[in-house]
C-alpha cells in the first residue's frame, strides 16, 4: 500500500488537566476524503489544530509524508503551506480585498510573482464561484461568499491535504448548499481533504472514510456504509440517532 | 482686565516673521513626533500585543517576557513624567556626550514621549484584531513577522486611526514645552515677543488663536484622512454590483 500523506499516532493534547485528545491513531492517504463527525467538544477541532500545528500535541507524534512535523528541522511555514485549513468562522483577511485574500499567502510563503500569484488566484477563483467578486471587500460579502473565497485561498497554496473545520457550521441555512457543493467538486477532482462536518449527508455520500469521535477518542471508524448502515459502537448508533430523528 | 484687540492685530501683523518662525517649529515637532512616535509606537507595540506562540522556543519565550518587561518600564517613565522635565533631563545629560543642539534633542525626545503612548494605542488595536487573522495567515505558512506586517499592523492602525492622529494634535499643542531647552517654537517665541513689547494679554492671545488654527487644521485633515480610509470600502462595492 501507498504511504500516507499525514499519519497520526497515539496522540495527546491536553488543555491544561482537561484531556481533549486521548491516544488518536490514523492516517490520510493521497485523494482520500475523510470526514470527521462527532458532538459538540469532542476533540474535532482541537485534532485538525494540531494538524496545522496551531496546537502543540503533548504526546504521541503526526507525521507528514513519513517526517515528523515537530521536528524542527524541517520547515514550519514550508510544511504549513502543504495543508491548507478551512475555517469555520472564514477568516479572511479583512483588510485585503478578495484577490489578495488569495494572492498573498502565494507571495510571501512560496514567493511566486505577481502574475503567477494572480493567475492562480483567479483560476481558483473561478473555481468557487467567485470570479465576479475578485475586487470585492472581503468584509462585505454573504458567509457562503467568504466561505468559498477561504477555499480558494487555501486552494490558491496548491495544498497536498485541505483540512475543513466545519466549514459551514457559520453559515445561514440557504447557504450551506454552495459551500458543499464546492467541495464535492474538490472531492471528485481528487483533492485529499479532511472533513469536520456535521452535515452528515456530505459525510455519507462525498466521503471514503468516516470517523466518529467521541470524548476525546476515535470511537468508531470506517466507510461510510459501516459507520451510517451498520455502526457498531452504542455510542455512534446514539450520536447518529439524533440526526436521522430530524 | 483689559484687552486691546486692535493692538493684539498690530502685533500679530507686525510680529508676523517671529510667530511663523515659531509655527514652522511647532509644526516640525509636531509632525515629526507624530511620525516617528508611530513608528516606535508600531515596534513597542507588536512586542507588547504579540500573542504567545505555543511554538516559540524557550529562548524566544524569555524574550518575548524580557522585552515585555524592558518596554512596559519605558511607557511607564515617559508616561508617568512630563515631557518639559523629560527634555531637560535628557538634553542635558547627553549634552557633554553628543553635543546635540535643542532642536535635534527637542525632535528625539518628543518622538520617544509620543512613542510610549503610541504604543498603548497600537498595543490595544493589535489585540483587538481577531485571533482568525493570525491563525489563517499561519496556516498559509506565514511567519510571525510577516503577519504582523501584512496582516495584523494594518487592521491595528485601521481602527486606532482616530487616536493615533490625536497625538498630532496633542504634539501641536505639547511641543511648547520644548521651550524649557531653549526650543524657539511658537511659544518661545510668543514669549519673547510678549517679553521685549510688556504686552501680555494681547500677545497670548494672539498665540492661543494660532494655536487653535494650527489644531483645527489638524483635525480637519485627520477627518478628511478618516472618512477617505472608510469610503474606499463603498466604492468597491458599488463597483462590484455593476
Ligand atoms: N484553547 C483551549 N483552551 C482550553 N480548552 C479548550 C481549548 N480549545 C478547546 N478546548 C476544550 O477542548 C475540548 C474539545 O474542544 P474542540 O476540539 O473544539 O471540540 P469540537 O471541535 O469537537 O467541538 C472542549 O471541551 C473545549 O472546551
Ligand atoms: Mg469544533
Amino acid at each position: 500500500m501507498e504511504n500516507p500523506i499525514i499519519k497520526v499516532d497515539h496522540l495527546q493534547k491536553h488543555f491544561g488537566d482537561l484531556k481533549v485528545l486521548n491516544d488518536i491513531d490514523f492516517s490520510v492517504n493521497k485523494g482520500e476524503v475523510i470526514s470527521i463527525i462527532g458532538s459538540s467538544g469532542s476533540g474535532k477541532s482541537t485534532l485538525l489544530r494540531c494538524i496545522n500545528l496551531l496546537e502543540i500535541p503533548d504526546g504521541g507524534s503526526i507525521s507528514f509524508h513519513g517526517k515528523d512535523i515537530m521536528d524542527r528541522s524541517q520547515s514550519l511555514t514550508d510544511y504549513r503551506s502543504k495543508v491548507g485549513m478551512v475555517f469555520q468562522s472564514f477568516n479572511l483577511f479583512n483588510n485585503k480585498n478578495v484577490l489578495d485574500n488569495c494572492i498573498i499567502g502565494q507571495r510571501k510563503v512560496l514567493k511566486r510573482n505577481k502574475d503567477e500569484a494572480k493567475a492562480i488566484a483567479q483560476e481558483n477563483l473561478k473555481k468557487v464561484g467567485m470570479s465576479a467578486f475578485e475586487h470585492a471587500d472581503s468584509t462585505k460579502l454573504s458567509g457562503g461568499q467568504k466561505q468559498r473565497v477561504a477555499i480558494a485561498r487555501a486552494l490558491s497554496m496548491n495544498p497536498e491535504v485541505l483540512l475543513f473545520d466545519e466549514p459551514t457550521s457559520a453559515l445561514d441555512p440557504e447557504m450551506v448548499g454552495e459551500v458543499l457543493e464546492v467541495m464535492k467538486d474538490l472531492a471528485a477532482q481528487g483533492l485529499t481533504m479532511v472533513v469536520v462536518t456535521h452535515e452528515m449527508q456530505f459525510a455519507k455520500d462525498v466521503s471514503d472514510r468516516v470517523i466518529f469521535m467521541d470524548k476525546g477518542v476515535i470511537a468508531e471508524e470506517g466507510t461510510p456504509e459501516e459507520i451510517f448502515e451498520n455502526p457498531k459502537n452504542p455510542r455512534t448508533q446514539q450520536f447518529l440517532s439524533r440526526y436521522s430523528a430530524r | 482686565m483689559t484687552i486691546d484687540l486692535g493692538y493684539a492685530w498690530d502685533t500679530l501683523i507686525n510680529s508676523w516673521p517671529m510667530f511663523w518662525y515659531g509655527i514652522k517649529l511647532t509644526v516640525a515637532f509636531a509632525v515629526v513626533g507624530t511620525v516617528f512616535g508611530f513608528l516606535i509606537g508600531l515596534i513597542i507595540g507588536a512586542i507588547r500585543g504579540m500573542p504567545a506562540d505555543p511554538l516559540d522556543s524557550p529562548f524566544t519565550k524569555f524574550m518575548k517576557k524580557f522585552g515585555k518587561a524592558l518596554t512596559g518600564l519605558y511607557i511607564w517613565v515617559f508616561r508617568g513624567t512630563p515631557m518639559m522635565i523629560q527634555a531637560c533631563f535628557i538634553y542635558y545629560l547627553l549634552r557633554p556626550v553628543i553635543n546635540w543642539g535643542p532642536v535635534t534633542a527637542g525632535f528625539v525626545i518628543i518622538s520617544i514621549n509620543t512613542g510610549a503612548y503610541m504604543a498603548e494605542i497600537l498595543r490595544s488595536g493589535i489585540q483587538s484584531v481577531d485571533p482568525g487573522q493570525t491563525e489563517a495567515a499561519k496556516s498559509l505558512g506565514m511567519t510571525n513577522l510577516q503577519t504582523m506586517i501584512f496582516v495584523i499592523f494594518p487592521q491595528a492602525i485601521k481602527n486606532t486611526f482616530p487616536a493615533i492622529g490625536n497625538q498630532l494634535v496633542v504634539n501641536l499643542k505639547d511641543s511648547c514645552m520644548m521651550n524649557a531647552i531653549s526650543v524657539t517654537e511658537l511659544f518661545f517665541q510668543s514669549s519673547s515677543i510678549a517679553g521685549s513689547k510688556m504686552r501680555f494679554v494681547e500677545v497670548y492671545l494672539d498665540t492661543a488663536i494660532i494655536y487653535l488654527v494650527l489644531t483645527t487644521a489638524a483635525t480637519w485633515l485627520l477627518n478628511v484622512i478618516e472618512r477617505k480610509m472608510t469610503n474606499k470600502k463603498t466604492v468597491a462595492l458599488k463597483e462590484m454590483s455593476c
